[in-house]
């Protein structure tokens, strides 16, 4: 597993989609910089005392004044106009101009802008400013300390605090300060900084930061080192509000440290209490201090739940300051986290807080309710389109199941993000029916108003996938990262998952098995559950005749569903047909060198309803080795696999992202003159966690055998304490599937023996 | 306490919602107010405060201190026109593309995910002024029609641009659906990003990204878009254009429009077979083939036909000072930062010392940082590390200049047009004092010294010292070999002890060097799973290897672990395999190929194991061993016996000492490694000898 950085906070959600997912990412609090003490005059913003602050925000944030407020306008030759804005028939008038309506690209309540402000260092708030002398000294052999102790590492986080504070007026800011060690060449990426934030509700500066280097001295940021950029997506996201502030502290190197501070304030929030801080209190690396420390207006409370940390750090301290109440979570000597193969997610592994200021779900799920509740409204669009789509179709499943294919072939990926309703509800279903794309709450809206639109009542669910950690449900949070449906066909309820292109209904897509669900809309939290292995299947018959030259003739029917199916389906319908037969070689080159396709046949599969099967024709130009009378040889494309079991011992729980069973079944016909010498006994297994049966049937008259074997993975987790029989058993079954069949020539047949050489 | 629409009275947020669902395609604006509420609506006007705006045909009134912002859509060619039928009468660019039947192109082109009809690029360049500096417009415009769903990411596109040079705009996207719907483009799914953000020194290059609507099977995409820009010699309107895709095209053109005085400024090449039907400054290709990928398949642009514009025109030799700038000398010597060192020692220093900035060189409107500048940061792009050491070399008393190469996997280098687009690796070359010559490329941390990336071995480069083209070399098999030694000693329950020793140079030895990065823990893990993935059970006994992080010249890995089942009983025999010696021939998978064969860098590989029997084995018989030896690859392998039968040696030496082959050498390519993967595939059947 990569290794990757540092301390992952989560607070403000922001949606990043990918692939499927709206994502909501936890902002990286990390490395920033330095100002040094006496050049440091411009660089950061509104490092003022808390009150001071207090006075800017609520100025700010206030919704109604007796003044006209300011835009900026943005016209589309680049020129921007601010000032307050009239606008009668096809004119509008800014800032005492006039400008034409197609002339305007857009018109933005006027904020501050990122990064602006000058103070120097002595006005940083208290803990983040450059530590002093004394205190970086004692870092500095704590840290040699702990970089003797776990050898190999590339840094060691000394100091990883952060403080979060939630303002009278419900803007907040987020302050933190890292301190890093770097001990090889890897570690110098902690010297990027790179801060995202939402451009007209958040920002972000840099306090300050510094390289301090093996004889004290110290490298500070000049103002200019760090720029706000509109970051780039992959093609499918346009989240064109997203900006980042980055940038590179100079001279990190081997054997220094590099010290920083920095600061994210959400100045316009769009919901009041939506204030959801969290922190990740373990690296890669060895963390010496991680603190956080939250502040609420006195009179509020805090509802908070801890994940994997030691039950003395559970409680947090209680602070006060200034009319606000102050809570600090610390784990001191955090020993480096030691990824694993197919370990659970780190989120899941990491010791870690989450808070909310709600305690009552009802209460927290009501605005997204409401705004998902409009989306799915039935327009007459929508309800025109369900009509055509599900005509002649009986049954409410038939209709969920014409739906579920119809936004699979014409509803292309795309999210389009522009505010807290888009990100967090998608948009409305009409909308997505228009544009013909949409992203995974696009999808899960339209999927539940062409429901709804013929009579089935369904809802989206927000879940976070199983491969991104468990969702946080102990508490009200925002935390997912993907939209699904739940759907009553016949009454009874069903999750599908719309933003999928190759999958049949009713299977669900693997990563969103074994999730918790919420239901905004009905105010209910639901489990998904995890389909049994014989819903992602591959069965499998092979027809096998080995001919007197050793050659063999082999014809391959399988058949597919559940994600199997569907990932099997989707690699097929990406590429083009002339690519199948090319592909299908290939592939029988890597199973067996010199492996011919002779045939090969893959049905409709564009027909996304009807199950996917596969038949393979080939021939194998020498099936095994022959030395002397034997003959021996294995079976293509038999074996298991388990590359989750690659470690002798494991910490960590293996999980998958679902259940999976294979049935191969392999009618073996021996050649002439060769008789039946060795092969492997039956094998049972039948473990809490993996399921195995092989058998080997000899046919009477000797001249053929039949091989089956039926695997199932029965979980989707593994918990490390099971792990030494897992393996164990891994090992039995991939032996077993990997078998040595041994045919001895019959005596008295040369010709035979001729043809084999 | 928890109302998320406290900043507008509720009553009208009732309303405003209810009516949202209501105005979707039509509506021209997206209002988003403060409590993140987004609405698509036509603003009436604003006024006294208020913001009055109709939803779904109702009409609403909100605080304009509630408005977080209003975003318009521009206005664009054809808006208005609502039906196929009227673009049809509009334009032949429509009526032409929409009277192509979706049902005759997938008759004509079943291989196809989507068809380009049409792709037209018209380039209008200007005079140049007194300081060499031109202007241009690109206007190209696209017709694509979608058969598969598989095609549909075609509607999403992009512009890759210098926002202080050039500005390019969507001047319309249309889809008009099977059923003759039509949609327009919305500003909502045009972005303007950063391409390199993260690294404010070198955040210049933007793209331009945009989405058509409805790409669905039936649909026809229309897209026009133009580009206005300066061009230099730094930075001049580079057009390099390969008409073969990976999907079939009807017809594509690029015309140069310019007076005829201002046309000698363009400099233009072309390969393969390009129709100039109407006058030299006008090429079309028609009817331009599908492109199907094949495995070592050289690039399209080998074969295909190519055309090459350059505007402002140059020669090779003008190039070098073009790159610098008038300000900025490529050649300064920074001598106090190193001294009396060899170049190995100072080439260490710069590969270490200063990171990579991973943004090309042609992603750069400026002239490369000065050395000491680059020294002073501790970072810096590749052609700014190049240009570091080569300064500390000549500081040294060395003679040393630095090249930028084109890797050959651009395609075959068109030395008739000068231009620094493309020229994507710098090299140092080094003169040595015994009259040799040394290639550096000191741009990754981890690649050591004399070791060339493998696309730029044999490729082409331009001298910025002298301006002239080299030939950059292919580095011999003995520096891009891997060596592998195992003894394997197998038990009489068929498990068995591996002891594995590696021995890499060249790019082998940098595919491991990621290691250095691993704390030992996490090495140990990845060590793991590199010996026992393919044998389940493995337990890892013992792993060390040389010390990555100076890329020595021969890196080694050495192994001990343990194989549960590698040998299995079957009556008195005891069968095995090799261990961790799969080979599986995949690249030669298909029997015939459409292309040649064309490679990066030279392959070298040796492998040798020894297994022994347990105590009372001895092997039964051995599988025939193979030689062959062609003019660009040769293989010897096969299996021996020692110690009366005890031992079994397996010996494999392969070769290929060439980049490229012609496609009739195929068949005898690919009998050679199927036949190296059938032999290391081959059981090892040893007898347990009677008492």
């Amino acid at each position: 597993m990569k290794k990757r950085s540092t301390s992952v906070r989560v607070k403000h959600f922001v949606f990043v989609v990918s692939y499927g997912n709206f994502r909501r990412r936890p902002k990286m609090r990390k490395n920033t910089h330095l100002l040094p003490a006496l050049i440091l005059v411009v660089l950061v913003a509104g490092c003022h005392g808390m009150q001071q602050q207090e006075t800017t925000q609520a100025t700010a944030a206030s919704t109604v004044t007796n003044e006209a407020p300011l835009f900026k306008t943005t016209l589309w030759n680049g020129e921007t106009l601010t000032g307050p804005v009239e606008w009668k028939g096809s004119r509008v008038e800014v800032a005492g101009k006039a400008v034409g309506i197609s002339e305007i690209k857009s018109i933005e309540a006027a904020v501050p802008a990122a990064g602006a402000a000058s103070l120097g260092a002595q006005s940083l708030p208290k803990g983040y400013r450059p530590l002093d002398d004394a205190a970086f000294r004692l870092y500095r052999k704590r840290a040699e300390t702990a970089a003797a102790q776990y050898r190999g590492t590339d840094a060691v986080f000394c100091l990883d605090k952060g403080e979060d504070l939630l303002r009278k007026d419900s803007s907040s800011v987020y302050r933190y300060h890292a301190l890093f060690y770097i001990l090889k060449d890897a570690a110098r990426k902690h010297a990027n900084i790179s801060l995202s934030f939402t451009e007209g509700r958040s920002r972000a500066r840099v306090l300050f930061a510094r390289t301090i280097s093996p004889d004290g001295k110290s490298r500070w940021a000049l103002p200019g080192a760090f720029k706000v950029s509109v970051p780039p997506q992959a093609p499918q996201f346009f989240d064109k509000r997203s900006r980042v502030l980055s940038g590179q502290v100079p001279g990190a190197d081997v054997g220094m440290f590099v010290e920083y501070a920095y600061e994210y304030e959400d100045y316009k929030p769009e919901i009041k209490d939506f204030f959801f801080p969290g922190y990740y209190f373990q690296q890669d690396f060895p963390v010496l201090d991680s603190v956080i420390d939250i502040y609420i207006p006195s009179g509020k409370r805090l509802n908070y739940v801890t994940r994997n940390m030691p039950e003395e750090t559970r409680e947090p301290l209680r602070l006060e300051r200034h009319g606000y109440e102050g809570y600090r979570w610390q784990m001191h000597n955090v020993p480096p986290l030691e990824p694993e193969p197919f370990m659970p997610a780190r989120t899941d592994v990491n010791p870690s807080l989450h808070t909310s200021l709600y305690f009552d779900w009802a209460k927290f799920m009501a605005p997204t309710g409401a705004f998902q509740r409009e989306r799915v409204k039935v327009t007459p669009e929508i309800a025109k389109r369900a009509k055509n789509i599900t005509a002649g179709k009986a049954t409410d499943d038939q209709k969920v199941a014409a739906i579920y294919y119809w936004i699979e072939r014409n509803i292309h990926y795309l999210s389009i993000k522009a505010s807290l309703s888009s990100g967090w509800a998608g948009h409305p279903a009409s909308e997505t029916l228009a544009n013909g794309y949409g992203d995974c709450t696009d999808v899960a809206n339209l999927m539940s108003s062409l429901c709804r639109a013929v009579g089935i009542d369904a809802y989206p669910a927000i879940i976070r996938t199983n491969d991104s950690g468990t969702a946080v449900t102990e508490i009200p949070n925002p935390d997912a990262n993907h939209a699904i449906a739940l759907v009553f066909p016949g009454g009874k309820g069903r999750f599908i998952d719309p933003t999928t292109s190759n999958y049949r209904y009713p299977y669900l897509r693997a990563d969103d098995h074994g999730v918790k669900a919420v239901i905004y809309m009905k105010g209910e939290i639901l489990d998904v559950p995890v389909p049994p292995p014989e819903d992602n299947m591959r069965e499998s018959t092979q027809e096998m005749v080995i001919l007197p030259d050793g050659s063999a003739d082999i014809v391959e029917n399988n058949a597919y569903n559940g994600p199997y199916e569907a990932s099997v389906r989707g690699y097929w319908r990406s590429v083009p047909p002339e690519y199948h037969a090319r592909v299908m070689q290939q592939y029988l080159q890597q199973r067996v060198p010199g492996a011919k396709l002779t045939g090969f046949d893959l049905g409709d599969i564009e027909d996304l309803g009807k199950q996917l099967r596969m038949q393979i024709k080939y021939r194998i130009p020498l099936v095994g080795t022959r030395v002397k009378d034997l003959f021996i040889f294995t079976l293509s494309g038999f074996q298991r696999h388990f590359p989750e079991a690659v470690l002798s011992k494991r910490k960590f729980d293996i999980e998958m992202e679902t259940t999976r069973c294979y049935s191969t079944t392999v009618h073996l016909t021996l050649p002439k003159g060769f008789d039946l010498a060795g092969v492997p006994d039956g094998l049972a297994i039948n473990g809490k966690h993996l399921f195995f049966r092989a058998s080997v049937e000899k046919s009477a008259d000797g001249r053929s055998i039949v091989i089956k074997q039926l695997f199932k993975r029965l979980t989707r987790k593994v918990p490390a304490a099971d792990y030494a029989a897992y393996r164990e058993n891994a090992a039995r079954i991939a032996a077993w599937t990997d078998p040595r069949i041994v045919l001895r020539e019959s005596p008295g047949t040369a010709d035979n023996e001729e043809a084999l050489r | 306490m928890n109302n998320p629409h406290r900043r507008i009275s509720p009553a009208l947020i009732c309303v405003a919602l209810v009516l949202v669902l209501g105005c979707i395609c039509q509506a021209e604006e997206v209002i988003v107010l403060n409590s993140g509420a987004q609405y698509r609506c036509r603003v009436e006007r604003i006024d006294d405060g208020k913001i009055h705006f109709v939803a779904g045909g109702e009409h609403i009134t909100a605080d304009l201190s509630n408005v977080e912002r209003i975003e318009f859509e521009r206005t664009r060619e054809f808006d208005g026109i609502e039906t196929a039928e009227g673009l049809s009468r509009k334009s032949t660019l429509f009526a032409e593309a929409l009277a192509v039947k979706t049902a005759d192109l997938k008759a004509e082109f079943p291989q196809a995910g989507y068809v380009i009809l049409k792709d037209d690029t018209v380039i209008r360049v200007s005079e140049m002024n007194a300081s060499g500096t031109g202007s241009y417009t690109v206007e190209r415009t696209r017709v694509w029609k979608i058969l598969e769903q598989r095609g549909a990411d075609v509607a999403m596109q992009s512009i890759r641009f210098f926002p202080m040079l050039q500005r390019p705009e969507v001047l319309f996207g249309i889809t008009v659906g099977p059923d003759g719907a039509v949609a327009r483009i919305s500003d909502a799914a045009i972005k303007d990003e950063a391409v390199y953000p993260e690294h404010p020194d070198y955040d210049y290059l933007h793209r331009l990204r945009f989405t058509l609507k409805n790409p669905v099977p039936g649909a026809t995409l229309f897209l026009k878009t133009r580009i206005t820009g300066k061009a230099t010699l730094r930075v001049p309107l580079v057009v390099d254009r390969t008409f073969w895709h990976s999907e079939p095209a009807v017809r594509q053109s690029v015309r140069i429009e310019a007076a005829p005085g201002n046309l000698a400024l363009v400099d233009v090449a072309t390969t393969g077979k390009i129709d100039r039907p109407d006058g030299k400054d006008f090429w079309v290709v028609r009817d331009a083939p599908q492109v199907f990928w094949e495995s070592l398949m050289p690039p399209v642009a080998s074969f295909a036909p190519r055309l090459l514009a350059v505007y402002p025109k140059a020669s090779w030799k003008e190039l070098p000072a073009a790159l610098a700038g008038s300000s900025t000398s490529i050649t300064p010597t920074p001598r106090a930062a190193v001294t009396d060192k060899a170049p190995e020692e100072i080439y260490n220093r710069v590969r270490r010392n200063i990171r990579l900035v991973n943004v090309p060189q042609d992603a750069l409107p400026l002239p490369p940082a000065k050395p000491a500048k680059v020294l002073e940061k501790g970072y810096g792009t590749a052609l700014e590390k190049a240009l570091v050491l080569k300064a500390l070399l000549t500081g040294q008393g060395y003679d040393a200049s630095v090249a930028l190469a084109a890797s050959r996997g651009q395609g075959p280098f068109i030395e008739q047009v000068a231009r620094l687009k493309g020229l994507d690796a710098a090299v140092v070359i080094l003169h040595l004092k015994d009259g040799g010559v040394q290639w550096l490329q000191c741009d990754q941390t981890k690649r050591g010294f004399g070791e060339l990336a493998a696309d730029i071995q044999g490729s082409k480069a331009l001298n910025l010292r002298t301006g002239q083209i080299v030939t950059v070399p292919v580095r011999p098999c003995e520096d891009e070999h891997i060596q592998r030694q195992a003894q394997v000693a197998i038990a009489a329950d068929g498990s068995a002890v591996v002891t594995e020793h590696y021995a890499l140079t060249g790019h082998e030895a940098g595919r491991f060097r990621f290691i250095a990065d691993l704390s030992d823990d996490d090495a140990h893990k990845w060590a793991a799973s590199f010996v026992g993935n393919n044998l389940p059970g493995t337990d890892l006994i013992k792993f060390s290897h040389s010390a990555f992080e100076d890329c020595n010249r021969r890196e080694t890995l050495d192994f001990v672990y343990r194989v549960p089942n590698l040998a299995r009983k079957s009556g008195k025999f005891l069968i095995a395999r090799l261990p961790n010696a799969k080979y599986s021939p995949v690249e030669v998978g298909r029997s015939t190929r459409q292309w040649g064969l064309f490679w990066k860098g030279y392959e070298s590989e040796g492998l040798k194991m020894t297994l022994r029997a347990p105590s009372g084995y001895s092997i039964y018989a051995l599988p025939e061993g193979l030689v062959r030896k062609e003019a660009g690859w040769e293989l010897d392998a096969g299996f021996t016996s020692e110690d009366d039968g005890a031992v079994v040696v397996f010996h494999e030496n392969w070769r290929r000492t060439i980049l490229q082959a012609a496609r009739d050498a195929y068949s005898v390519y690919r009998e050679a490694l199927i036949s190296r993967g059938r032999l290391r595939n081959e059981m090892i059947v040893f007898e347990r000898k009677e008492p």
